[in-house]
This record gives C-alpha cells, sequence and structure tokens, in this order.
C-alpha cells in the first residue's frame, strides 16, 4: 500500500532525485519516515524499469547515410500553390544577426553571410508547409506564438529553412520579392534583445515585433515587402 | 585547444565527417531518448534519429567548434521530431475515412519494448515484464518535454545542465520537469 500523499511535494522529489542538500536529507529522512521509504521503493522499481526498457547497453547504432539528405525528408508540399500564402510573406530574414545577439561565441555569421551562404545556395528550403495552419503551428512551435503571412502583390513564398549557428530556435522564411531574394529571420524576444547589423551596404534591414516574436526582413530592396504581411492569428480555441 | 587537451570528447575543435562518425556513435544513445521522449515511439524515434543526422550532415559549417555536439545535434533531432508529430496530427485531424480523429489508443505491449527480463535460469521475469509494460505506457501520458527530460535523467543519468542544453530549456523547467514526471508516474503505477 503506498503511504504517499498524493499532491506533489517538491521536497519529496528533490530527495529522491538527488538534488536535496545533504545537510537537508538526514532530516527529512527522519521527519517522513515510512512515506518516504515506500516512495524511494517506488521509484527505484520505476527507475530501474526505465534503464531496462531505455537503457543503451547493447544498443545498436544505426550506420550514418551514404550522404547527407538535406531536406528531402521533408514533403514537397503545396504551401506555395496556396494563392494566399504565395502572394503573401517572402520573408527572407537573414540568420546571421541572432548568433551575436544570443552571444553565441566566435564566428557567428553576420545576416549579409548567412544571406549569401542561402542565395548562393539555391535558396533551398528545409521545410516547406502545406497548409496555413502547418505555417503557423511552426512558428507556436518555436516560438510559443503562431505566426501567418498575408498575401503580397510580387511576393514568393518559398519555405522555411533553419540555421543554428546563429541562435537555436531561429526560423529563416525564404522569399522571392519581384524576382529579388529576400529572407526574413524570426526568433523569440526573450533572446534577440538588440537590432542585428546586415554586414553588407548592398542590403537593407527592416524589423518589426510581433508578440513574443522579432522578425528582421534582410532584403536588396528599398523598402519591407514580406514583413507588413506577418500577422498573429485568431485563437480558434 | 587539441583534442587530447579537450577533457569532454562530445565538445570536439574541429567537426569533419570523420569525427561526425565518431561523436554520433557515442551521442546515439542520448539522441534516441530524445527522439523518444518526443515521439513517444521506438520505431518514430530512431527515424528521427537518422532523419536529423542526414540533415545535419548537410550544415556541419553550422557546429561552432567547442561547444556540445550532442546538444548540436539534438536541435536537429527535436527539429525533425516536431514535424513529425504535426504530420501524425494532421493524418488523423484530417481523415475523411477513419471516425477517430485522434491517433488509436496503443496497447501497454504495443507501446513496450523488449520482451521481459530473462533471470539466471532462463525464465522470463513475468512480474517484471508486465510492470515494465506499465511503465512504458504511464511514460505515454507524460507530455513530450517532461519524457524527454525524465529518460534524459533517468537512463542517460544526465546533470540538469546537460539535459538543459540538450532540450534548450531552463535548467529549472528540466528539473520540474523531471519532478513532476516521477511524481506522475509514481501516482499511476502505485497500486
Amino acid at each position: 500500500m503506498s503511504l504517499e500523499p498524493p499532491e506533489f511535494d517538491e521536497a519529496l522529489e528533490a530527495y529522491l532525485d538527488g538534488t536535496m542538500p545533504a545537510e537537508r536529507r538526514a532530516d527529512f529522512a527522519r521527519e517522513r519516515g515510512a512515506a518516504l521509504s515506500e516512495a524511494s521503493a517506488g521509484q527505484a522499481r520505476i527507475d530501474g524499469a526505465l534503464r531496462q526498457q531505455f537503457g543503451g547497453a547493447g544498443m545498436t547504432v544505426p550506420p550514418l547515410p551514404e550522404a547527407a539528405a538535406g531536406p528531402r525528408a521533408y514533403r514537397r508540399a503545396a504551401w506555395w500553390r496556396d494563392a494566399r500564402v504565395l502572394a503573401a510573406a517572402g520573408l527572407l530574414v537573414a540568420v546571421g544577426v541572432w548568433a551575436a545577439i544570443a552571444g553565441l561565441g566566435g564566428g557567428a555569421d553576420t545576416l549579409a553571410a548567412v544571406y549569401a551562404r542561402e542565395v548562393d545556395g539555391g535558396l533551398v528550403p528545409g521545410w516547406v508547409c502545406e497548409t496555413d495552419a502547418e505555417f503557423a503551428q511552426t512558428f507556436e512551435d518555436q516560438f510559443k506564438q503562431p505566426l501567418l503571412a498575408a498575401a503580397a502583390p510580387g511576393v514568393e513564398l518559398i519555405g522555411l529553412t533553419y540555421n543554428y549557428a546563429l541562435e537555436a530556435r531561429t526560423v529563416m522564411v525564404l522569399a522571392r520579392v519581384d524576382g529579388e531574394p529576400v529572407i526574413v529571420f524570426t526568433g523569440p524576444t526573450r533572446l534577440v534583445t538588440e537590432t542585428p547589423s546586415v554586414g553588407s551596404q548592398s542590403l537593407n534591414l527592416f524589423e518589426r515585433q510581433i508578440g513574443q516574436v522579432r522578425l528582421f526582413e534582410v532584403t536588396p530592396l528599398d523598402e519591407p515587402r514580406v514583413l507588413p504581411g506577418f500577422y498573429e492569428p485568431e485563437s480558434e480555441k | 585547444m587539441t583534442d587530447t587537451a579537450n577533457p569532454h570528447p562530445l565538445v570536439p575543435d574541429t567537426l569533419d565527417r570523420s569525427r561526425f562518425t565518431e561523436l554520433y556513435a557515442e551521442a546515439y544513445p542520448r539522441l534516441y531518448l530524445v527522439g523518444y521522449g518526443m515521439l513517444g515511439d521506438r520505431g518514430m524515434a530512431e527515424d528521427a534519429v537518422q532523419d536529423a543526422v542526414a540533415l545535419a550532415l548537410g550544415k556541419l559549417d553550422s557546429f561552432t567548434p567547442g561547444t556540445y555536439f550532442t546538444a548540436w545535434l539534438s536541435q536537429f533531432v527535436r527539429h525533425v521530431a516536431l514535424n513529425q508529430r504535426r504530420r501524425r496530427r494532421r493524418r488523423f485531424a484530417f481523415s475523411l475515412d477513419r471516425e477517430e480523429t485522434a491517433p488509436p489508443s496503443r496497447s501497454p505491449l504495443e507501446l513496450a519494448g523488449p520482451a521481459g527480463p530473462i533471470d539466471a535460469t532462463g525464465r522470463i521475469e513475468e512480474d517484471r515484464g508486465h510492470f515494465d509494460d506499465e511503465v512504458v505506457a504511464a511514460l505515454s501520458t507524460l507530455k513530450p518535454a517532461a519524457r524527454a527530460c525524465l529518460l534524459l535523467r533517468t537512463v542517460a543519468e544526465l546533470d540538469y545542465a546537460e539535459i538543459a542544453q540538450i532540450l534548450d530549456l531552463p535548467r529549472g523547467t528540466a528539473m520540474s520537469h523531471v519532478h513532476r514526471a516521477r511524481h506522475t508516474l509514481r501516482k499511476e503505477l502505485s497500486p
């Protein structure tokens, strides 16, 4: 029979987890007595089962793929075939600045460097959303906030990609505006605390914040064409 | 700093495909736990790690030398797993031929891993195997982040600083996930 109290007990969990200060453990054990013994035994049994089921002993490590598959694992969906989405956001925001902002250490790329790399690579997205809902969910998953992009003349949205060198949760939206490559970098406001520099005189930077997300449009054009289209969808709940 | 001076094998000073291969093998058990934590399914976890590795191999230049390799590769695993979860939700939510709108429930045996342990005489420890099934079933009730934190803490025996890096969570959040997950499992599994 379990004597464990039904409610969550942080002190108990700290004791079982080994994070309770050593000088406190003996007193705590005396205070709790049999209830603590029961909980300890129960937890040990569960931990043993988890290690048995998921322990790495004897685990076979699959071989590496023959060649980098790139974005092939992702569905080439018709996100851009949706006229609303296609016309909407040519979001291409350079990722570079986030690396410096997030303090990710030396070697962080400038926005211009990341922009150039993506353009040289053909603006190939790592992920293409099939629907508006999927697009919105991408941002909600990454930044706890959904975002959509409305249609805009001359704006072609290509897809999304990620640059982990700059910031763990940087989503780049790739697009073409009047045929020109444009990148919108998006990141959480809690990490992106400063406005980045582009690092190139041939590119312009435009900034916008929507709730918990900061967006930076890096573009060769003189005005932002993708940023204005972003908006936070109404909750369906 | 040379590799021989680097006390942590998973914090490489350089990363090419050869070094990646070595580090991947060492990091795989933790990456698998991240994948399983995110997806709650062994096969999907294995696929997610493989897809993540393929993605990461094409982006070796995004790795910052001197940083934690497992955390870097875990980002790809989480990204792939998130996409797989979204596709799985959409498949069930938008199906026109099925009455249910949620993934079908899975029996503990489906959720469980290998058969129960065998003792020294060759007999299957039935009680232990049954309890293990129940633990795996209870694990499926946890949210992905909590499940991943719990597995990295309990199975991989990582400290919270490492868990926080691997899952890109605040240390306190990771600890809270583990504590609450353990409480939940004990409640569900208590007689």
